[in-house]
């Protein structure tokens, strides 16, 4: 918990060191990861721009709760111009096909990378946002209970849930692939 | 088939690392910021040059009478040239005190404002006394022989 100034340095640092998760959170919202790389680049233009990061104490969870902004007002402002395409909303993505990656493939084969992407999408918005932010992001349930506007309980309820949704699916695809690498 | 515990599964999925972010684009964060530094400075340099713009030419609003609106068409401005010496002649002659009436009334009537000043400091002259009466000023300034 500390303060300081968004000098365009530090503001790069901390795209370093969050901007992977945050993308990844980005992506979880929207389905595209061109859009999530899009909203999070203007997330961090902004701040290099206007300076605003001076009175935020705790960094990690603004820069979440801004990416989540800017995925919102990106999602209404789709709305207000296209034609709506059920497909393409954030609160109803996904079980289809994983599009883009969005994990690393280093190190690790292609097919569980897709299950878990599968797996995600399948989770209704708000469980998929808070399962990218605990454990990719590394928030806190209160972290995130600030980000999305919920308790901190309501938070650890809906990830203990959708966490049992997701290795239930998981384990369901192949012969417990978790099993077998963890 | 073991469900593995809650923290197991954790750790299974932070193995998986999220693709690496694309590099900001920081061009476009710094011509933001020379455009408005670029926007700032145009703003500035305008405004400095108005300042020294009205600093050198200081142009008092005349105020118009319906007479002298009459008075300031184009088209009757040469035709003024006579009259206006008329009057500077006048001025010389009849010397009046300056008031802002006055002063606006030697804008209107002026084509520059150079004339205006020379007129000004035609007007401030001394006034001639008539023979016999004496200038209180120059009664009061004189010391008193006792």
């Amino acid at each position: 918990m500390h303060i300081f100034g968004a000098k365009a340095g530090e503001v790069e640092r901390l795209y370093c060191e969050h901007g992977s998760a945050l993308v990844l959170f980005a992506a979880a919202m929207t389905g595209e990861r061109s859009r999530a790389q899009d909203a999070v680049h203007q997330v961090f233009l902004k701040l290099i721009e206007y300076g605003t990061l001076r009175q935020i104490v705790d960094v990690k969870a603004y820069l979440f709760a801004c990416v989540r902004n800017a995925v919102l007002n990106e999602a209404k402002a789709r709305q207000r111009n296209v034609e709506l395409d059920p497909e393409s909303l954030p609160q109803q993505a996904k079980p289809g096909p994983a599009g883009d990656p969005w994990f690393n493939p280093l190190n690790r084969d292609r097919a569980a990378e897709l299950d878990l992407q599968r797996a995600l999408r399948a989770l209704p918005a708000d469980q998929r946002q808070i399962i990218v932010m605990h454990i990719w992001g590394g928030l806190t349930f209160s972290q995130i209970g600030d980000v999305v506007g919920a308790s901190s309980n309501t938070v650890a309820s809906r990830y203990r849930y959708a966490l049992a949704k997701l290795r239930e699916a998981m384990c369901a695809k192949e012969a417990c692939h978790v099993n077998s690498r963890g | 088939m073991s469900i593995p515990e809650d923290e197991q599964f954790e750790e299974y999925l932070k193995q998986f690392r999220p693709l690496d972010a694309e590099p900001l684009p920081m061009g476009k964060a710094r011509g933001t910021q020379r455009r408005f530094g670029f926007a700032a400075g145009a703003v500035a340099a305008a405004a400095i040059l108005a300042a020294a713009v009205l600093t050198i030419h200081p142009r008092p609003k005349p105020v118009q009478s319906t007479h002298d609106a009459q008075a300031s068409s184009d088209a009757e401005r040469p035709a003024r040239a006579p009259q206006q010496a008329r009057s500077l002649r006048a001025g010389v002659e009849n010397p009046v005190p300056l008031t802002v009436n006055s002063a606006n009334a030697l804008l209107n009537q002026s084509s520059s404002i150079d004339e205006v000043v020379e007129r000004f400091i035609v007007q401030s002259q001394p006034v001639p006394i008539p023979k016999g009466k004496h200038s209180a000023l120059a009664v009061l300034s004189q010391e008193d022989p006792t």
